[in-house]
């Protein structure tokens, strides 16, 4: 599910980052973001939850949260279409 | 622009705080000191011999582990000046003229949460590393985090001047993708403080099972009843593997959907 809709959200501001490209880089931010989340996840399972792996897997976490809020933010304060 | 400044401040403390969190859960040094917010009494980790001897004496069924303890007092300091910034912020929106756009509830809806946090840690440490304390703990941090970045955007000019159009269905799908966001972590929280991150050695299968065996109302039973030390879990390896099992579909679930 979350997966789904992070892709959902990924293609709906790359693709308006036509009018302007901020949305684009918003884009970016969010993919970076879960692309690293979801490796270290995988990392902490394969790996026996190492310590570091583990600490900044709650470190992405908080990342996600802070982009998440940024694209919020933008979407929400913006003008209407 | 001082208030800008303390909030920017405290999202970069709030971030070490929650990864300071995350290592003292990580390292088993959540009972590092069975009390609070002192440690053994202290304002810091008993060190001199005497010191250690009165501690053992005071709670003999915590004896002194200084590593653990730092690590734990450590936290709870940065955590404090956390804290402290915060109580600054809110009281620099207070003195702003009705010329500026300060905001001001959130400041003090910030105290009032980052209160809540630091009662949420002492419960931590006197009801023994309860999961949904610990998860709800957690859960704190990120909403601290979360709350101060809203504040910092919607006070900073640059934020302030965002002269763009966005399609209706954005705003949507960017709220969806919050609250998704907030129910993974709770799920990984979740998972972490019941202690069965192991519970699947493989990936993306867990114990060979694409569907492992699963038992939802034990694994999401929330209150297991007081008083019960939950360090290194108190659920089987069996019930264990079953809990993960059903974490992981869940996140599986998620992410191959």
């Amino acid at each position: 599910m979350v997966a789904l809709v992070m892709t959902a959200l990924f293609v709906v501001l790359w693709r308006h980052g036509g009018t302007d490209e901020r949305w684009r880089y918003m884009s970016l931010m969010l993919l970076g973001a879960v692309v690293l989340q979801v490796t270290l996840g995988i990392s902490v399972v394969v790996f026996g939850v190492p310590l570091p792996v583990a600490v900044a897997h709650n470190g992405g976490a908080a990342l996600l949260i802070l982009v998440l809020i940024l694209v919020n933010h933008a979407s929400w304060s913006a003008q209407q279409v | 622009m001082a208030f800008s400044r303390i909030n920017l401040l405290a999202i970069g403390l709030a971030l070490v705080v929650i990864m300071l969190g995350a290592f003292v859960r990580l390292s088993d040094a959540g009972l590092g000191c069975p009390d609070w917010p002192g440690c053994y009494g202290q304002l810091v980790v008993p060190n001199a011999p005497h010191e250690i001897a009165a501690a053992n004496q005071a709670f003999p069924d915590n004896a002194v582990d200084a590593g653990k303890a730092w690590k734990e007092m450590v936290h709870r300091y940065f955590a404090s000046t956390l804290g402290l910034l915060i109580l600054i912020m809110a009281l620099l929106s207070l003195r702003r003229t009705a010329l500026s756009r300060a905001p001001r509830l959130l400041p003090w809806g910030l105290v009032v949460v980052v209160v809540l946090q630091g009662l949420l840690g002492m419960w931590t440490v006197t009801l023994l590393l309860k999961p949904l304390v610990v998860t709800a703990h957690l859960l704190g941090g990120m909403t601290t985090l979360a709350l101060l970045a809203w504040c910092f955007m919607r006070h900073h000019r640059v934020a302030r001047h965002w002269h763009v159009a966005a399609p209706g269905g954005l705003r949507a799908l960017a709220g969806l993708a919050l609250f998704c966001l907030a129910v993974q972590v709770f799920l990984g929280a979740w998972t972490s403080t019941n202690y069965a991150a192991v519970a699947c050695p493989d990936f993306p299968t867990c114990q060979g099972f694409w569907w492992p065996p699963t038992n939802f109302g034990k694994a999401f039973t929330l209150w297991h009843g007081l008083p019960i030390n939950y360090e290194h879990g108190i659920l089987d390896s069996v019930a264990r593997a079953r809990f993960t099992g059903r974490i992981v579909w869940a996140r599986s679930w998620s992410r191959w959907s």
